[in-house]
């Protein structure tokens, strides 16, 4: 009797787990939970027979029947969460989408090339500690050329590119002039720079009728040569890449004594040579000297007591050689292929 | 020039050969001398090998009439490797004759590239020249026949001694003394501490006296600093030999004949602009220096007329003006084929009188050019005797005595040069006996004494006035490589920026994260309120007044209408009495976001470029800001609204006029905003921040539909909230527009939310409810307005 009764239950508990394991939905398979181990169930209907056993053989099967009820509610437990992780696996993979679609961008804005340098050089000099200011870019004769030592009927002049708007205004061809209207208000020690748009009367791949630039001025007793060089090379590895190699050049400037072109290793060729710096490894970039005493003079600052340096440099140059721009009027022209490109 | 500095300079072609003329020692091969001069001052800025590439001496073997042309001979002709067919049309051509050869591959100085050719059937490999083709003389007289002594095969240019480097030379404002052969040969000699060799004093027997021809009177004599003549007669007037022609011809000077080129050629040799007169054409014996006066018009040497003012420096003679002094001289005096007896000038004149005169008659002239930038005052008589010797060997004739009037002389300039000014400029100068050395290299003749060196500046160097020309002498021959680059030290303290400069940034930033490209335009425009006196052009006539028409430009030049299209920019215009304003302007149109998968976006409305300007306020933080309903007339009537602060006005913003829009052939409708840069970041940041309590009791939100007059403004419904001052009303904020069917005609509906907050207890339904409703009450009352 005892042990019909335990084959009975190993019977039960090896169908019950073949069923389980059948089972496709939660529903279905709850109802086999149901048939197998709810309380009209198949389990109960074996255990009625419970009360025909000896007293002493009960415990044993009743420990038996225990053990198949916990083995199957684990089994319907795992077969439950199985399927419901394959439910939710197939309803997120219901829910794909072409992930390599671009997205949805709001309009597409840009600052303009000029802008971006003239500010990355106004950012080096107040971090080194310049003044900026900014002048009229309508000046008159006195300040864009008397004041700066280039008097009227001498060949200093000569660059027949100004523009005149009547005997006496003009469109500053420099903004030099900026610092002589600092001089006038401001005593030494002064270290400004001036940014702002020129114009010169000329027209073609490298000039435009209008340009920018950035000129700087720094007086005080014991300003020398050698401070130039240090501001013009701190200033220029910043602008292109630390340590680029900078050559001073002599020349001549009507405001300064004495004057030089600075040239810079080639940025294309690192110096190697190529067609932008035509062959020599050398690129242009600006000017620079100190003050003339002749503009010390105008501006009533004694020049045996001061000392000062200046230095200018064009923004369109150093933007083209930045972005590899090969015409200075596309800077002008403003159209969309361009602008978008920064 | 890269728009940097003011810097002037003249392009000054100098021959390489010539310069080894005055420095025998020179080794230096061009291109090394070409840096050695740029390194101190004297930029190269081209290197030109003037060779006459494959043109070679050659042999004609043979020669034979064309078969198809009575004027062509075909010949062999021997390049000492082969023998090549060549036709030739030159009536002088001779068999067992030699001639410059070009080969196929020639470029020729008239710019002519040889090629080979089928010429009336005969094939030709090559061409015969004359001198004229090779630039050598301008008279066209058939082949240019070369002596038998040349080398068959031989280079023509080597053959000749015409093989020479030239080095382009910039020679800024302040270098008259370097517009001339032996100008740059002194440089080259102080730059290497070489000697130059001076030319040689030439000594005339003169046999007469210029006096029985013209006699000079100095009548100007601020205008001219020194004037020597001499006459020389009998001469004959041919054509420069080749060697002459040669050297003008790639030096840019046109060859004329032997007399013309004389001058030319010495003026290229010392710098001194020199000048022939034909003494037939000199009325009344005489040649006065003097103004111009009431002479009001004169022919020049270019066959032009000229206006001459009272005060022009003139050359004349009895009757009237013959040159103007030291730029051109007149048609009616100048050499002719015929002319016996010439009158030569050399003279130091005013450079400001020359170059007022010259500018204003835009007659630049190698003469102009020269006497404008000064020439050595004491070097006149020696170019005038140069001139006389040349015309001798070239021209022969007798010469006269000279005349020297000379009233400017001036004694030689002496300066100090201080060793402590040396520092105090350069910071750590060259060694004193180094500075010695380069003084006297430089021709100064220095004496060294405790202070430093007292110097004599040579004639030639009229540059040098100052001391700070010397201490640029001393950098200019040592190079700028020396001088220790180090940085200055100075005081921390506020720097000084104006605001716009320091916001700047940030409104492009601003801009550009809206989807705005920036644009940079020129300033100049068809019309404006400023004229320019001297304009590029027609167009570009005047000074802009406004950004609108370069935007409208731009937007309509890159319009698409399925992609947004926004642009601003920041720049001065310019209004009457030269007045700067400067101003930020934007312009926008097209689609609200770029074209994308999900389909085209809408276009933008007013009230997109309106929001943008609400955002700038606010993340300018601009103290009292709103807009009021009207603007300038470029906008629509009706959809325009002018932004404030405090009652100043900051800027304007609408739909553009459809008239403005039309002109500019832009359908759609376009939004501008036009702001006043100054007065916007004057106001940046100035809206005080009084952070209020953050409430930790929970907001109430009711909603508030009303049908009102479709006239009723937003503006006027907010005030009336507003007037009640309900301090625990938080926001207003309107989330529904609707005009249309649903509602009567002449009405919209317009749905508020409302949020009712309190920073101290929580607000009960009641409370909210009962100032809820008051208010609507109100509304009714105040505004005619319906519950909806």
């Amino acid at each position: 009797m005892k042990n019909t009764l335990i084959q009975k239950l190993e019977n039960l508990e090896a169908e019950a787990a073949g069923q389980l394991l059948k089972g496709n939905s939660e529903d279905e398979l709850y109802q086999i939970k149901v048939k197998y181990l709810g309380k009209k169930g198949l389990l109960t209907d074996i255990l009625k027979e419970l009360g025909g056993l000896p007293q002493e053989d009960r415990p044993q099967v009743g420990a038996r029947a225990n053990q198949l009820k916990e083995v199957l509610e684990g089994s319907y437990a795992t077969r439950l969460g199985n399927l419901k992780s394959e439910a939710l696996t197939q309803s997120l993979s219901a829910e794909k989408i072409d992930v390599t679609l671009p997205g949805i961008s709001a309009p597409h804005g840009s600052i303009h090339p000029i802008s971006q340098v003239l500010s990355q050089m106004k950012d080096i000099f107040r971090r080194m500690g310049f003044d900026i200011y900014e002048g009229p870019e309508i000046e008159t004769d006195y300040y864009n050329f008397e004041a700066l030592n280039i008097p009227k009927d001498h060949p200093a002049r000569d660059m027949q590119d100004t523009f005149y708007l009547d005997s006496e205004h003009l469109l500053r061809t420099h903004t030099s002039p900026v610092q002589i209207r600092v001089m006038e208000k401001v005593k030494p020690p002064i270290r400004m720079v001036a940014p702002g748009a020129v114009y010169r009367k000329d027209s073609d791949v490298s000039h435009s009728p209008m340009f920018h630039q950035i000129e700087g001025l720094v007086v005080d007793v014991g300003i020398t040569l050698g401070h130039l060089k240090g501001i013009l090379e701190s200033f220029l590895g910043q602008i292109f890449h630390p340590g680029i190699k900078v050559k001073l050049r002599p020349s001549f400037f009507p405001f300064t004594e004495p004057s030089a072109e600075v040239d810079i290793e080639c940025v294309l060729c690192a110096g190697k040579g190529c067609r932008v710096c035509k062959q020599t490894g050398w690129l242009e970039i600006m000017g620079c000297g100190m003050v003339d005493p002749a503009v010390f003079k105008f501006m009533k600052i004694d020049p045996e007591k001061y000392t000062g340096l200046a230095f200018g440099i064009g923004i369109e140059r150093v933007a083209m050689l930045k972005y590899g721009i090969n015409d200075i009027r596309l800077f002008y022209e403003n159209d969309r292929k361009f602008l978008e490109q920064f | 020039m890269i728009g940097s500095f003011w810097n002037s300079f003249e392009v000054m072609k100098i021959s390489y050969q010539w310069l080894k003329e005055f420095l025998p020692s020179l080794k230096a091969a061009p291109k090394a001398l070409a840096d050695k001069l740029t390194n101190a001052g004297l930029e190269v800025e081209g290197i030109e090998e003037h060779q006459f590439q494959n043109v070679v001496v050659a042999e004609v073997r043979t020669r034979a009439k064309h078969p198809n042309a009575d004027r062509l001979s075909v010949c062999e002709v021997f390049t000492g490797k082969e023998t090549l067919q060549i036709v030739c049309g030159a009536p002088n051509v001779t068999a067992g004759k030699k001639y410059p050869l070009a080969l196929i591959g020639a470029s020729l100085p008239n710019g002519l590239t040889v090629t080979p050719a089928k010429i009336r059937g005969v094939e030709s490999f090559g061409m015969l020249c004359s001198a004229n083709e090779l630039k050598l003389s301008e008279e066209k007289t058939g082949l240019m026949e070369l002596p038998d002594s040349a080398k068959i095969g031989a280079p023509f240019a080597e053959a000749m001694g015409f093989n020479d480097t030239l080095l382009e030379v910039n020679v800024t404002s302040n270098r008259g003394d370097c517009l001339s052969h032996r100008g740059i040969a002194r440089e080259v000699a102080a730059i290497l501490n070489f000697k130059i060799s001076e030319s040689k004093k030439h000594l005339f027997s003169n046999i007469y006296k210029l006096e029985d021809h013209v006699k000079i009177e100095l009548k100007d004599r601020a205008g001219c600093r020194r004037y020597c003549s001499r006459v020389i007669k009998n001469i004959s007037i041919a054509p420069s030999p080749a060697w002459l022609a040669e050297r003008l011809t790639k030096l840019g000077v046109r060859p004329i004949n032997n007399v013309v080129d004389a001058t030319n050629y010495v003026m290229l040799k010392l710098g001194h602009p020199l000048h022939a007169f034909d003494h037939r054409f000199l009325r009344g014996g005489v040649l006065v220096i003097r103004k111009a006066g009431t002479s009001q018009k004169f022919q020049t040497l270019d066959q032009q007329t000229r206006e001459l003012l009272p005060e022009d420096l003139v050359i004349a003679d009895r009757e009237g003006v013959v040159a103007l002094a030291g730029i051109i001289g007149g048609a009616n005096s100048e050499i002719r084929n015929d002319t016996k007896t010439v009158v030569l000038e050399a003279a130091a004149f005013d450079p400001v009188r020359i170059r007022k005169t010259a500018r204003r008659l835009g007659l630049q002239t190698d003469s102009s050019t020269r006497f404008e930038r000064g020439v050595p005052v004491e070097s006149v008589k020696e170019a005038l005797d140069e001139l006389t010797s040349l015309i001798l060997e070239l021209a022969g004739g007798e010469p006269s005595d000279a005349a020297d009037l000379f009233p400017g002389r001036k004694k030689p300039v002496t300066l100090k040069l201080r060793s402590a000014r040396l520092t105090q400029v350069l910071g750590n100068p060259p060694p004193a006996a180094m500075v010695t050395l380069l003084l006297k290299s430089l021709g100064l003749n220095p004496k060294k004494d405790a202070a430093g060196w007292k110097v004599t500046v040579p004639y030639y160097r009229f540059d040098l006035s100052r001391e700070i020309d010397l201490i640029e002498e001393i950098v200019r021959l040592t190079g700028f490589g020396g001088i220790k680059a180090i940085l200055p030290r100075w005081e921390a303290r506020p720097l000084i920026e104006s605001a716009a400069s320091r916001h700047e940034d940030q409104l492009r930033s601003f801009f550009a994260g809206r989807g705005f490209m920036e644009t940079l335009h020129t300033s100049f425009a068809e019309t404006g309120e400023v004229a320019l006196k001297n304009p590029l052009s027609a167009e570009m006539g005047a000074l802009r007044n406004s950004l609108l028409p370069a935007l409208l430009k731009v937007y309509q030049k890159n319009r698409s209408t399925n992609e947004p299209s926004r642009y601003f920019e920041i720049r001065p215009v310019t209004k009457k009495g030269f007045v700067e304003e400067r101003r930020v302007a934007g312009i926008i149109g097209g689609t609200r976001s770029p074209l994308n998968w999900r389909g085209a976006g809408d276009s933008v409305d007013f009230f997109d470029g309106k929001g943008i300007l609400t955002d700038l306020v606010a993340f300018s933080k601009i103290p009292e800001t709103d807009f009021t309903a009207g603007g300038p007339e470029i906008f629509h009537p009706a959809q325009s609204v002018t932004l404030k602060s405090g009652g100043a006005v900051l800027g304007f913003y609408g739909r553009l006029h459809p008239e403005i829009l039309a002109r500019a052939e832009i359908a759609e409708e376009v939004f501008y905003f036009d702001i006043d840069q100054a007065r916007l970041t004057e106001l940046w940041g100035r809206r005080p921040i009084g952070l209020k309590p953050l409430s930790p009791f929970p907001r109430v939100v009711r909603d508030l539909a009303l049908i009102a007059d479709r006239d009723l403004s937003f503006e006027k419904i907010v005030t009336a909230i507003r007037k009640r001052q309900v301090s625990w009303l938080a926001a207003i904020t309107p989330f529904d527009l609707y005009q249309g069917e649903k509602i009567p005609a002449g009405k919209k509906s317009i749905a508020f939310s409302l949020v009712y907050e309190n920073a101290e207890r929580t607000l009960t339904d009641e409370e909210v409810n009962k100032t809820h409703f008051g208010l609507v009450e109100d509304l009714k009352r105040e505004l005619g307005v319906l519950l909806r």
